[in-house]
C-alpha cells in the first residue's frame, strides 16, 4: 500500500484524486473516529488530521487503488501514534497482554453456547453497542472493520499492520468476547 | 441430526470465515451442506448471522457535518 512507488502528480491531479478519491470516504472516516473515540471533537480532530496526511502523502497512493483502506490504515495510526498517547485516559485493557493470551491457539475456549437468535433479535441497539464498546480497542477495531466497513481480511492486514493470520485469530477472540457480552446484558434482563 | 459436534470449536471457526466471505463458494457449500446435519453447528451460524446483522442495525451511522469538510479543504487550499 504505501510501499507503492512514489507517484507524481500535478495540483490539479491532487486536486482531482482527494475530492473524487479520497472523500466520498469521508463518513465512513467519520464513523470509524468516533467509534475509536466515543467523542465528536476527538472524531473530528482525527479525521481532519487524517485528510491533511493524505493531501500531504499523496504521492505515496496510486490513483485507482483501494482508497477507503489505504485513508482507514492513516487514521488508525494516527489514532495509535497522536491520540492515544496525547489522551490521558488510559486503555482499558493492556492490549499486550489480551494479545498473548487470545492469541495462543490451544487456549482451550469456553464458547458460549446458550444465547439464543430470538435473544439477539430482540436486544435493543443500545445494548448492542454499548457491547461492543465495552470491548479493548484493538477488538472492537477488528469487528468495525469487518461487520460494520465490510473490509476483506486481506485489507483488514493492510489497515492495521499485521499478518492475515492474526486478523483471523483476532476478529475470532473478538466475536467470542462480544458473545459474552451480550449474554450478559441479556441475562442481566432475564434472558436466557 | 447430530446432536452434538465433537468439532464445534472448528466449526465456529469455520462458519465465521464463511459468514465474512473468506472461503471459496465451493468450500462453502460443502460446509453448509454438512451443518444442516448438525444441530449445534447450524443453531452457531444462525445466532453468529444474528449477531452480525444486529450489529449492523444496532451502531449508528453519523454523517460528518460540512463544517468540518470546508475546514479541511481550506486548509489545504491555504497550504497549496
Ligand atoms: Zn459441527
Amino acid at each position: 500500500m504505501s510501499e507503492a512507488p512514489k507517484q507524481s502528480y500535478s495540483e490539479k491531479q491532487k486536486v482531482h484524486i482527494f475530492d473524487n478519491e479520497f472523500l466520498p470516504h469521508i463518513d465512513s472516516m467519520y464513523n470509524f473516529a468516533y467509534r475509536l473515540t466515543f467523542d465528536e471533537d476527538d472524531a473530528k480532530d482525527l479525521v481532519q488530521d487524517t485528510y491533511l496526511k493524505a493531501y500531504r502523502f499523496i504521492e505515496s497512493f496510486r490513483q485507482g487503488t483501494n482508497a477507503k483502506a489505504w485513508l482507514f490504515r492513516i487514521l488508525k495510526n494516527s489514532f495509535i501514534n497522536d491520540f492515544r498517547k496525547k489522551s490521558k485516559q488510559p486503555a482499558k485493557v493492556d492490549y499486550q497482554e489480551v494479545e498473548i493470551y487470545y492469541n495462543s491457539d490451544d487456549v482451550d475456549e469456553s464458547i458460549t453456547t446458550d444465547l439464543r437468535v430470538e435473544t439477539v433479535q430482540h436486544m435493543m441497539g443500545d445494548e448492542v453497542t454499548n457491547a461492543l464498546n465495552a470491548l479493548a480497542v484493538d477488538f472492537r477495531t477488528v469487528i468495525i472493520l469487518c461487520d460494520l466497513e465490510g473490509f476483506t481480511y486481506e485489507e483488514m492486514a493492510k489497515i492495521l499492520d499485521i499478518p492475515i493470520g492474526t486478523v483471523r485469530s483476532r476478529l475470532h477472540r473478538a466475536r467470542n468476547l462480544l458473545k459474552d457480552k451480550l449474554k450478559s446484558y441479556a441475562e442481566s434482563r432475564g434472558f436466557k | 441430526m447430530k446432536e452434538s459436534c465433537e468439532h464445534a470449536a472448528e466449526c465456529l471457526k469455520k462458519l465465521r470465515l464463511i459468514l465474512d466471505g473468506e472461503v471459496s463458494e465451493d468450500e462453502q457449500q460443502e460446509f453448509l451442506k454438512k451443518i444442516e446435519s448438525c444441530l449445534p453447528c447450524f443453531r452457531f451460524y444462525n445466532l453468529e448471522l444474528a449477531i452480525k446483522d444486529s450489529l449492523v442495525k444496532a451502531v449508528p451511522s453519523k454523517k460528518v457535518p460540512q463544517q468540518l469538510i470546508d475546514d479541511i479543504k481550506s486548509k489545504i487550499n491555504e497550504a497549496v
